[in-house]
């Protein structure tokens, strides 16, 4: 489990107590997250903005059923969720790819001053393959274990642990070109 | 394995310029200002027997919170909700690390026995954590996430293992206050199982040599409490 998820874990039994500033809380650590998660499958500032919204208050709602373990899965669960939902009440179709969750330098409102070191990122990201991006969205953007990973693609952890030194390794690199070319 | 800081860096700064405005979180605290105004103490569960000195009876006031029944057998209840410690200890307390069947069961023997069979069953794999005190370093609590496949497709188990005495986690509260019990082994079992997102998602709570036990199963098997019981205890 990594801190964040376990500060979040923390956060969220202060919540079920009734804490109200543990909400900026999980609004300062995960609030990002799960705005970059509801844009990229409402692919609208407002929609998701609504829908992070909602997802708070059922944070609020379902704090009394978190047991412990991955707050941050518990809190961007609830965000998916909320987001789809709103998609299926607006008569629409959620049609998510894997690159949608990087490209939020074009969203609306995002940060100007940001834009451009977020746009080497996603160029970075943009020119790995498919899996390897696929493996820099669990495990940063949903900040799955190795084991949780491996669960997931059916691949063994070892694998796992390779195939992902590989892709940060490459990203890396990646990133040294695109840092080079903006000057 | 770590993340690797420079990219972790890399991507909180991708995330925190969607500028996540602080009001986003206004609708959720006048929810949880109405909660807070609406919330009703404990009572006293009506038409049973009290004793202060042994248990503690508490009503559930959260509609819908308890599902259907597990297993073939109408559930007994003898009036009473689990006993809580009267001492609670936090999080912050706390440190975390991985741990392994060995070192745990070196320290439990007895406790841990019954999770013998995650190290041996091919159907089955397990990740351990212990949770000491910062202060003492004592073992508090241990934590074993198990994957078991069945026949019914894959269970998800989250098994809590507590040795703190007269203490316990704030998180376990919650299991304090399941109200359905059935008798295993001699034992008392307060459990709850409902149905959610298409799986069938079980919480229970036991106490047995010497350790208080906290489950949580999500599976498509409805019975996967039950089943959970059985094989790690190799009884019904």
């Amino acid at each position: 489990m990594s801190e964040l998820s376990a500060k979040i874990a923390e956060l969220l039994f202060r919540l079920h107590r009734g804490d109200e500033n543990a909400l900026d809380e999980i609004l300062r650590l995960a609030g990002g997250r799960m705005l970059a998660l509801a844009l990229s499958i409402t692919k609208n500032r407002a929609d998701a903005e609504d829908a992070v919204q909602t997802a708070f208050i059922k944070i609020v709602q379902a704090s009394g059923k978190f047991r412990g373990g991955n707050g941050y899965g518990f809190v961007m669960k609830i965000t998916q969720n909320a987001a789809l939902d709103l998609l299926k009440s607006r008569g629409r179709r959620a049609e998510v790819c894997i690159d949608d969750f990087f490209s939020l330098s074009s969203s609306e409102g995002y940060d100007e001053e940001n834009i451009l070191s977020a746009l080497t990122l996603e160029q970075a990201i943009g020119r790995l393959p498919v899996y390897g991006k696929t493996l820099i969205y669990y495990r940063y953007y949903m900040d799955m274990t190795v084991r949780e990973i491996a669960a997931k693609t059916g691949k063994s952890k070892s694998q796992i642990q390779r195939d992902l030194e590989e892709t940060e390794k490459t990203l890396k690199n990646l990133l040294a070109e695109g840092d080079k070319r903006t000057f | 394995m770590k993340k690797d800081a420079y990219i972790e860096n890399l991507m909180q700064d991708y995330f925190d310029g969607t500028l996540a405005d602080p009001s986003l979180v206004l609708p959720a605290k006048r929810v949880l200002a109405q909660r807070k105004k609406t919330k009703r103490p404990f009572y006293l569960k009506i038409g049973a027997a009290v004793s202060f000195a042994c248990v503690l009876l508490i009503v559930a006031v959260s509609v819908g919170l308890f599902g259907r029944n597990i297993g073939g057998n109408a559930p007994e209840s003898d009036g009473s909700s689990p006993a809580a410690p009267s001492a609670v200890y936090t999080a912050a307390s706390l440190d975390v690390a991985r741990s392994d069947y060995t070192s745990l069961g070196d320290l439990y023997p007895e406790a841990f026995a019954p999770f013998r069979i995650l190290e041996t069953s091919s159907h089955a794999q397990a990740e351990y954590f212990a949770y000491t005190d910062k202060a003492s370093g004592d073992l508090m609590y241990a934590e074993i996430r198990a994957k078991i496949l069945t026949s019914d497709g894959m269970t998800d188990a989250v098994i809590r293992v507590e040795f703190a005495e007269g203490a316990t986690y704030e998180g376990f509260n919650g299991y304090y206050e399941l109200e359905n019990v059935r008798s295993f082994g001699g034992n008392n079992v307060f459990y709850e199982t409902h149905f959610q997102d298409a799986e069938w998602v079980s919480c229970g709570y036991f106490e047995e040599y010497g350790a208080r036990y906290f489950i949580d199963v999500t599976s498509p098997d409805e019975d996967s409490l039950n089943n959970l019981l059985s094989f790690f205890f190799g009884r019904i």
